[in-house]
């Protein structure tokens, strides 16, 4: 429910056609659907909101502006849904503000905006917030961080040495560790000296994985506190340090009857990326087993290496439908491309949802791979239709449009969003006449889109 | 000035009135020192007017035994109490006097004349002697109100033997919406059987006519009800839901009376009810659902002296019904990634809306709605960790947009394999109230799904 706020008064104003938007009677009528959208509260309102700042003028960005200064945690949530990375590089600023007001909540949505921006100044927002809590709210920011990449890593840097808790402290440390950043020696070595344990476990795993022994004596610790998260992570690190008895160690582990257990010790030993350890892997055929074969194809086997790209394309043959798609990812990642997109391609029909939804997420970033994508619009699975979507729209596929407008229709809000979007992109002049008829649609949410879409068709073409 | 109270009409009436006389000057006095200038005119007018009251209580004081017992007054008219008679006990007195406006100044004057002698049998009552006590209290008005202001001054004049008195305990208080109260006890030694008279004479510098020149004019009276701030519909219609154990079950509602002061009574309409019938700030709970929006309501009555307002506002009592996953069923679009020390998985944001009982249904879109979430593991092949972890019930509450939040969150040391699945049954209690069926939570390596878009109320 949106209360009455300060940005509710210029709903008013919109609504009541003032100067703010001199449209004509259509556009009169679509702006009162969303407004009264916006108003009504709900899945509704949020529905409007999220579609706002696809209209640019005035009006939509005076509301989103002030939303965005506002109190209402829903509604700048619902808008920092819609905004797009340029929108969330101007917005910057507020989002900033409202991530860190304690008064204002949700905050995922708004945090996964301010990482949209993927500027350095959103990763230091981003930054002083997940050195602020140990919460939830702390830990997405600490992953959105590490989703930003290289951009994120001296706050990385500075949080390891610097944060606040040492929660952050070793949060900062472990991702560090997974990015594999060489500079972050002295960052490592000046944790074994912290005065918590999983600090010094983090910075001592940190040194063992770029080769350096000076946390040993730490991992040795480590090693034989069951209860800590460190301890496969250590074992394994030992066990490549030399440690007497490492090897065996391990192999106890992979081959014990505990599958949990199993699994997070070939896990650790896959993610450890070491050489010595994947001959190990070979001997003990853990490359044979299915569940193990994708750990290692995914973090061990080195596309480049002959072997290895022999047994990724062993897997995309004969593995089960997971492995396809991990090994498929690793041989695109190093230029292989034709055995490896026919793997993508066929699993994002899969009828698992897991697989399927790992296809896409390679397809997405691969280019050679969204005609495939654009090809799945019929798929029963609405975020294939949604990517499917996305792809129709790179491609500029006007062809497709008759075969897009049904889906504008569709029950699933975020289906028929991606339709709306897609149809204005691919030919707007035909758009209007769909949006226009959707205005008496009988389902609340289309009307919406389409009021939105119209008003964004309008504005761009001024 | 007080040349009115200083003429007494005959020698019985001297006598009777000599203590009401006394606290009458002496609290005029003080009054004159305060009072307005444009004032005096009419306080002089009413000195006079008592001068003449006094000598008649005076005149008659042997035959008044059938006089009513003086009433707590409000304002000029009614605070004037008549003189009573009466056997010869405790008393208590209260006058009340409403204000005009801001800063006017009000006194109030009491005597006791204990009468001593006399066979008591009016009207053929000898009095021979005079016992008078006074009391006498100054204040001034606020705005709407009487300041708490009350300086009570004690004074006694003491005829001769063998009648004696004492006032005991004797206060004047300050109450809040009533003004100033002259209290206390007093107890009389008597000869012969005689009688109390007890006389509490307001002394106003107000005179009813002609009404005064200076100032506003007294504010009408209002009320107006506020109903909690996020529990009113777009149709304005006030909101309150029905709730089981630790459930969100009232809405709270105020009554803001013009001019401060007045008392409050609050009415429910069916379906309704009212905690606190008779305060400014109560809270309404719901008995039974509504048919309709707005098909029940509230309404309060505000009474300032001889006036009142009312105002109602309708409600409408929402049952929850359904719990509907408005994101259905999560997924990627739905996920943020997540680390913590060395773990490193994903948070996968559900949004819940609670539906009501209308036709159609609509969301409840009301703040701190409860819900409790009990989940545990079907399958976990991986031993990831989860949160909250198996058994332990997480509670959390409805937004201002009366959504519901859960967060599916899993991680692994290092992150999750690609090909991680894992499993969970969720059970929810949704407003005091289990929802069912359990659901299945369904976990990947990058995001997670829930199994149902609907729970319904079991």
């Amino acid at each position: 429910m949106f209360k009455p706020k300060n940005w509710v008064v210029l709903l008013a104003t919109v609504t009541l056609g003032l100067p703010l938007w001199p449209g004509d009677t259509l556009q009169k009528e679509a702006w009162q659907i969303v407004t009264d959208a916006m108003r009504a509260g709900g899945e509704d309102a949020a529905t409007a909101l999220g579609m706002l700042p696809t209209i640019d003028d005035p009006t939509s960005r005076t509301l989103v502006g002030t939303a965005l200064k506002g109190k209402d945690g829903t509604a700048i949530a619902s808008i920092s849904a819609g905004l797009s990375p340029a929108q969330c590089r101007s917005y910057l600023a507020d989002l900033g503000t409202a991530a860190q007001d304690p008064g204002v909540g949700p905050k995922i949505p708004i945090l996964d905006a301010i990482a949209r921006a993927g500027t350095g100044e959103a990763a230091e927002i981003l930054s002083r917030i997940a050195d602020g809590d140990v919460g939830p709210t702390a830990g997405v920011a600490f992953g959105l961080l590490e989703r930003m990449g290289t951009l994120a890593e001296p706050l990385f840097l500075r949080t390891a040495t610097n944060g606040k808790t040492a929660w952050a402290r070793e949060t900062a440390l472990s991702v560090l560790r997974r990015m594999r950043d060489t500079s972050a020696v002295v960052a490592f070595r000046s944790a074994l000296h912290d005065s918590n344990e999983g600090v010094r476990t983090a910075g001592a795993l940190g040194l063992a994985q770029l080769g350096h022994q000076d946390g040993r004596q730490q991992l040795e610790t480590a090693a034989r506190d069951s209860g800590s998260g460190y301890q496969m992570d250590a074992l394994v690190a030992l066990a490549i340090m030399g440690r007497p008895g490492g090897l065996d160690r391990l192999r106890e582990l992979v081959t014990s009857p505990d599958e949990a257990l199993r699994g997070r010790a070939v896990w650790a030993i896959a993610r450890s990326g070491n050489m010595s350890l994947k001959e190990f892997s070979y001997r003990l055929g853990l490359d044979r087993q299915p569940v193990f074969r994708s750990m290692l194809a995914e973090k061990l086997l080195d596309p480049n290496d002959p072997k290895d790209r022999s047994v990724l394309q062993e897997i995309i043959t004969k593995g089960d439908d997971t492995s396809q798609v991990v090994a498929a990812q690793r041989l695109l990642q190093s230029g292989v491309s034709a055995s490896a997109e026919a793997a993508i391609a066929r699993a994002l029909t899969s009828q698992s949802d897991e697989v399927r939804h790992l296809a896409l997420k390679v397809a997405a970033v691969q280019p050679a791979l969204r005609p495939a994508l654009a090809e799945q619009l019929a798929s029963a699975d609405p975020a294939v239709q949604i990517a499917a979507m996305s792809a129709i729209s790179d491609l500029r596929q006007r062809d497709r449009f008759i075969a897009v407008a049904p889906y504008l229709a569709s029950k699933v809000r975020g289906v028929s969003a991606a339709a709306a979007r897609t149809l204005a992109l691919l030919d707007p002049t035909a758009a209007e006449q769909v949006f226009q008829e959707e205005l008496t649609s009988n389902s609340a949410h289309v009307r919406i889109h389409s009021a939105a879409m119209l008003l964004a068709v309008a504005a761009r073409s001024k | 000035m007080l040349r009115g109270l200083k003429a007494p009409s005959n020698d019985r009436g001297d006598a009777a009135t000599v203590a009401g006389r006394m606290a009458a000057r002496k609290a005029l006095t003080a009054l004159l020192v305060q009072t307005r200038p444009e004032n005096r005119a009419s306080l002089l007018e009413y000195v006079e007017e008592r001068a003449a009251s006094l000598r008649l209580h005076a005149r008659r004081e042997g035959a008044v035994a059938s006089f009513a017992p003086v009433a707590a007054g409000r304002g000029n008219a009614s605070g004037r109490g008549n003189p009573s008679v009466r056997p010869a006990t405790s008393a208590v007195r209260r006058e009340e006097f409403a204000c005009r406006y801001p800063g006017q100044l009000f006194g109030i004057v009491g005597h006791s004349d204990v009468l001593d002698g006399g066979t008591g049998t009016a009207p053929a009552r000898s009095v021979s002697k005079v016992e008078e006590l006074g009391i006498a209290a100054i204040g001034a008005c606020g705005v709407g109100s009487y300041v708490p202001t009350c300086n009570p001054e004690f004074f006694t004049t003491t005829s001769s033997s063998p009648s004696s008195a004492t006032i005991m305990g004797v206060s004047a208080t300050y109450l809040a919406g009533l003004g100033c109260a002259i209290s206390g006890s007093q107890t009389a030694t008597l000869v012969n059987g005689g009688r109390v008279r007890e006389q509490f004479i307001p002394v106003n510098p107000c005179p009813p006519l002609p009404p005064l020149p200076p100032g506003p004019p007294p504010p009408p009276v209002t009320v107006r009800i506020h109903v909690q701030q996020g529990f009113v519909s777009m149709a304005g219609n006030g909101l309150v839901v029905l709730g089981g154990p630790g459930g969100l079950t009232t809405t709270s509602i105020t009554a803001q009376g013009s001019p401060a002061g007045g008392s409050v009574t609050w009415t429910a309409g069916p379906k309704l009810e009212i905690n606190g019938i008779n305060s400014a700030n109560a809270s309404v709970t719901g008995t039974a659902p509504s048919t309709q929006g707005g098909d029940t309501y509230v309404s309060v009555r505000y009474v300032v002296g001889s006036q009142s307002a009312e105002s109602s506002v309708r409600f409408t009592v929402l049952d929850p019904r359904t719990f509907v996953a408005v994101n259905y069923p999560g997924g990627a679009e739905s996920t943020v990634p997540y680390s913590y020390g060395n773990y490193s998985g994903y948070i996968t944001t559900m949004s819940y809306y609670v539906d009501d009982q209308l036709a159609p249904p609509n969301h409840i879109v009301l703040p701190g709605m409860t819900n409790l979430e009990t989940l545990t593991t079907l399958s976990n092949p991986f031993g990831a960790s989860f949160d909250p972890p198996d058994n332990q019930p997480k509670a959390g509450s409805s937004d201002l947009n009366g959504q519901m939040t859960d967060l599916l969150s899993a991680y692994g040391p290092g992150g999750l394999p690609q090909g991680f699945t894992a499993s969970r049954l969720q059970s929810w209690t949704v407003n005091g109230f289990n929802f069912g069926p359990a659901q299945r939570q369904n976990f990947t390596s990058t995001f997670a799904t829930v199994t149902r878009r609907t729970l319904s109320r079991q």
